[in-house]
């Protein structure tokens, strides 16, 4: 992956740059046409800039930037158009058709590209060389893609401040964390919270508000891996949640206590993640039937997230909720290696975890907003994510949607033929462009 | 603490390739590649006779003025240290000033080999640790060994945003427990038992994370307190010395208030192998019921096991360090157990710790011998430590010697008066020097 640096200063408005404020009026008219929210919004960015006449501006201004000729699919903005991404002062400066390459101090060409805004995995393990799991965010996240990401748990209050130190302060990709409510994080296997003297959600609610927005909520881990005791781990977790006034992010699979159980403790804005598990006590009865105590916390506003990761995600269990019409609320990717000297399977990355569902029949729209606006509304990050709106952080990610035959796999091992497959080309955050080099 | 870069006299580029060399750390290249500098074994001559010094030779850094104490050398003397290229150049009477690019002036100072702490937490932000720039270099140790912050599931970890990123030296010893200083530390007091899931203590895979990250990774460490292993310190010994026997590599043993008798513990260790925390008071001291060190104890040393200080906040005790030195039993090293919450007593740092020996009969060469040459023969470091013979790395420590009256307490806050207070002024670390601000 280069990275390349952009040198973004003031520009100079000149009276002869002024003159061309024609065509800026021609070319606001056909944003205006095509997308009647962008517009809206636009003028909303604008207005805090300068106070100058808008059109005029634009027309004069020069951009980093020019992303030229991709299919821009933007859902926050119920955007699906061929259109120009141009970024300046690590913001969006306006998506628009033909911004002039002259205008550009560089320009990417998206030809035959899909341009999106930069995906937000809210589930991966990127602390690395540290706890059993961790990848680095750079290479797994933002050269697959995946501009902002959200580490699941790898660290408990004794450790956020390593965290925000060594990782979230030193990576290019934007990172949050997900405080677990376990102390001991990711740094043992089995039985990190059989002991409920580690369990503290005093403790865990303070650093979680000390550290606020890189702590943007609460991870739960529900698994008889980590202990029996979920029912209570869950509880502190939401008393932890409640006092930090974040959400909780649960990952349930193979809990010991029933199902029903523990969903029903979940609040609104609350995350049910690993939803797709084929492990005892998922989301299905024995007849491939949604509970009904799952499809109530839907109702009650709990949110439903893949985290796709090594060990919880069948092709079966997913197909089954898309019959019955439970979709997703976001994708993630559970990125992480199984164990740091057992095994080295990674799970996949972001990228392939969506191809998944555009080969299980999701249209590719509503994919994107799967891991772009949606998970962008999930936490509170301090700023706006997962949009190209203007004026907005210059978040960007470029694909190629390629044709042919993948084998595509789950963690059952069962292998399915996709004859579509995302890959990543470039990622762009704040501005600063990551060219990724994919295999041909 | 300012640091303070200094710039090459020339730009010839048979001395950039010295320089670079030096950077790939292969010592001893250097005399081959730059001619003005002889050989290694020369350098070690010129640098003990101080006489023969030749004409062409300058250096970057020239510590000027003060008394040298290398307990390594038996050296203990008013004398300039020069260094060049990362190394010791020669350690003599009266180097000429203006064949040096920087001269710090150690005028009434003492000049020692680079402190070296064996025992310390410095994975800042995790857990209870400290910055090492700060309080290790920061106060005149160059070298500081981590003591188990990390076990097999952070160690790659450590290194890669610790010790590859700070100005001290710092090497590692791999926990038994992967979780020490997040488990273990802020629990509830009294608490027993936390270690008692063995699972979590693997040996093979501890020796598997130690060989992998040889050689910043220079020993397995353990703890053994009764609140921690329960009635299983044995046990947890054992998967330590198990780790230990198949990474080739010493345990540190943590020995204070354990659950067995202290001989049942000494009688496991190997020959290298280190007691630390070896003047606390509390129960299977080192000491009988009447003051007498244990004959397993004397045993022990005679067998090869090291025995170090470790104060941390309670495992010093000024009354069993004073009986052990009046039975002739001193520590082979002086180390701090320094984590976030000692940085303003009782431990303070280093220097306080050597003050404190002094204070109660201790000389200040055996002290510096004990943190320097003593520390740097436990483990193997790759490389030759705590010492200022010509040719090796140039780690200095520069201290101001206080004279006053100076109270110290150790960990039951028993206090004692010293005469004398050791004060880091200045540290250099592989040539560089950093000036202290205190």
């Amino acid at each position: 992956m280069r990275k390349t640096e952009n040198t973004s200063g003031p520009t100079k408005v000149s009276r002869r740059d002024f003159g061309r404020s024609i065509a800026a009026i021609g070319m606001a008219g056909v944003i205006a046409k095509a997308t009647p929210s962008l517009a809206a919004s636009e003028s909303d960015a604008m207005a805090g800039e300068s106070g100058q006449d808008r059109s005029a501006n634009q027309a004069a201004r020069e951009c980093d930037i020019l992303i030229k000729g991709g299919t821009v699919i933007d859902p926050s903005q119920h955007l699906h158009a061929a259109m120009d991404v141009a970024v300046q002062d690590g913001k969006i400066l306006e998506v628009s058709r033909g911004f002039p390459e002259g205008r550009a101090r560089r320009v990417v060409s998206a030809e035959g590209k899909i341009v999106t805004p930069g995906l937000v995995d809210i589930l991966a393990h990127i602390f690395e060389g540290v706890g059993v799991g961790g990848v680095n965010a750079d290479l797994n996240c933002l050269a697959k893609g995946t501009t902002t990401v959200v580490d699941g748990g790898s660290v408990g209050y004794p450790m956020i401040d390593g965290f925000r130190k060594y990782v979230v302060n030193t990576s290019s990709t934007r990172v949050y964390e997900l405080l677990d409510i376990g102390k001991l994080g990711l740094l043992v296997g089995a039985g990190s919270m059989e002991n409920l003297e580690w369990v503290n959600p005093q403790l865990t609610a303070k650093a979680a508000k000390e550290n606020k927005p890189v702590v943007v909520g609460i991870k739960v881990r529900l698994s008889d891996y980590v202990g029996t005791q979920d029912v209570e781990i869950l509880k502190r977790a939401l008393e932890a949640a409640e006092a930090a006034r974040i959400p909780v992010l649960a990952h349930i699979d193979s809990p010991y206590s029933p199902l029903p159980d523990l969903v029903k403790m979940l609040r609104k804005g609350d995350i049910f993640t690993h939803f797709c598990t084929y492990h005892r006590h998922n989301v299905l009865d024995a007849n491939g039937k949604l509970l009904p105590e799952v499809t109530e916390a839907r109702q009650r506003g709990v949110l439903f997230d893949v985290g796709h990761g090594a060990s919880h995600f069948s092709f079966d269990i997913a197909e089954k909720c898309l019959q019955q019409d439970f979709l997703p609320d976001t994708i993630s990717s559970c990125l992480g290696a199984e164990h740091p000297y057992k095994s080295y399977e990674y799970a996949p990355d972001l990228p392939t975890v969506i191809s998944k569902f555009l080969l299980l029949g999701l249209d590719l729209d509503r994919v994107v907003e799967m891991v772009t606006a949606r998970p962008a509304r999930v936490f509170d990050y301090g700023l706006e994510l997962g949009t190209l709106r203007p004026g907005s952080e210059a978040d960007i990610s470029i694909f190629e949607l390629r044709e042919g035959k993948f084998i595509l796999a789950d963690n059952t091992g069962q292998k399915r033929i996709a004859p579509q497959r995302l890959f990543p080309v470039a990622s762009i955050r704040s501005g600063a462009l990551h060219i990724i080099e994919i295999p041909a | 603490m300012r640091k303070a870069e200094h710039t090459g006299p020339t730009k010839s580029s048979r001395r950039d390739f010295g320089r670079e060399l030096t950077a790939m750390g292969m010592a001893g290249a250097i005399a081959k590649a730059t001619s003005s500098v002889p050989t290694s074994e020369s350098t070690v001559l010129v640098g003990e006779g101080g006489q023969e010094r030749s004409v062409n030779q300058a250096c970057d850094l020239l510590i000027k003025g003060g008394t040298v104490i290398d307990p390594s050398h038996h050296l203990h003397a008013a004398l300039d240290v020069a260094v060049k290229d990362g190394k010791i150049l020669e350690v003599s009477r009266d180097f000429p000033e203006d064949r040096a690019l920087n001269v710090f002036s150690a005028e009434g100072r003492i000049v020692t080999p680079g402190l070296i702490d064996l025992h310390a937490r410095v994975f800042e932000g995790v857990g209870n640790s400290v910055n090492a720039d700060r309080y290790c270099l920061g106060r005149g140790v160059t070298t500081v060994v981590d003591t188990g912050s990390a076990g097999y599931t952070m160690i790659d970890g450590f290194r890669k945003y610790v010790i590859n990123t700070s100005n001290t030296r710092i090497f590692a010893l791999v926990d038994i427990y992967p979780a020490v200083d997040i488990g273990i530390t802020s629990v509830v007091p009294g608490r027993k038992g936390i270690m008692q899931n063995l699972d979590w203590m693997n040996p093979q895979l501890t020796a598997k994370a130690a060989e992998k990250n040889k050689p910043a990774v220079v020993g397995i460490s353990v703890i053994l307190h009764e609140y921690v292993t329960g009635p299983r310190d044995l046990e947890v010994l054992k998967r330590a010395l198990e780790a230990g026997e198949a990474s080739r590599l010493p345990v540190m043993a943590h020995i204070d208030a354990t659950y067995s008798p202290l001989p049942d513990v000494l009688k496991m260790l190997r020959k290298g192998d280190v007691f630390s925390l070896c003047f606390n008071n509390h129960q299977h001291g080192i000491l009988d019921a009447n003051g007498r060190i244990l004959p397993e104890v004397w045993d022990a040393r005679r067998r090869g096991i090291i025995f170090d200080v470790g104060h941390a906040k309670d495992r010093f005790s000024f009354d069993v360090a004073e009986k052990c030195l009046q039975q002739g039993f001193l520590a082979d090293t002086i180390s701090t157990a320094l984590s976030n919450n000692l940085v303003n007593g009782p431990v303070f740092d280093l220097p306080t710790m050597i003050s404190k020996f002094m204070a109660i009969g201790m000389s200040l060469e055996q002290t510096i011998e004990s943190t320097t040459i003593k520390p740097a023969q436990v483990f193997n470091y790759g490389l030759e430590l705590g010492t200022l013979r010509p040719g090796n790395e140039a780690d200095v420590g520069i201290f101001d010697l206080q004279e006053g009256q100076f109270e110290f307490v150790d960990s039951s806050g028993e206090k004692r008066t010293g005469r004398q207070k050791l004060v880091s002024k200045a540290a250099v670390c592989r040539g560089k020097l950093f000036i202290n601000e205190i």
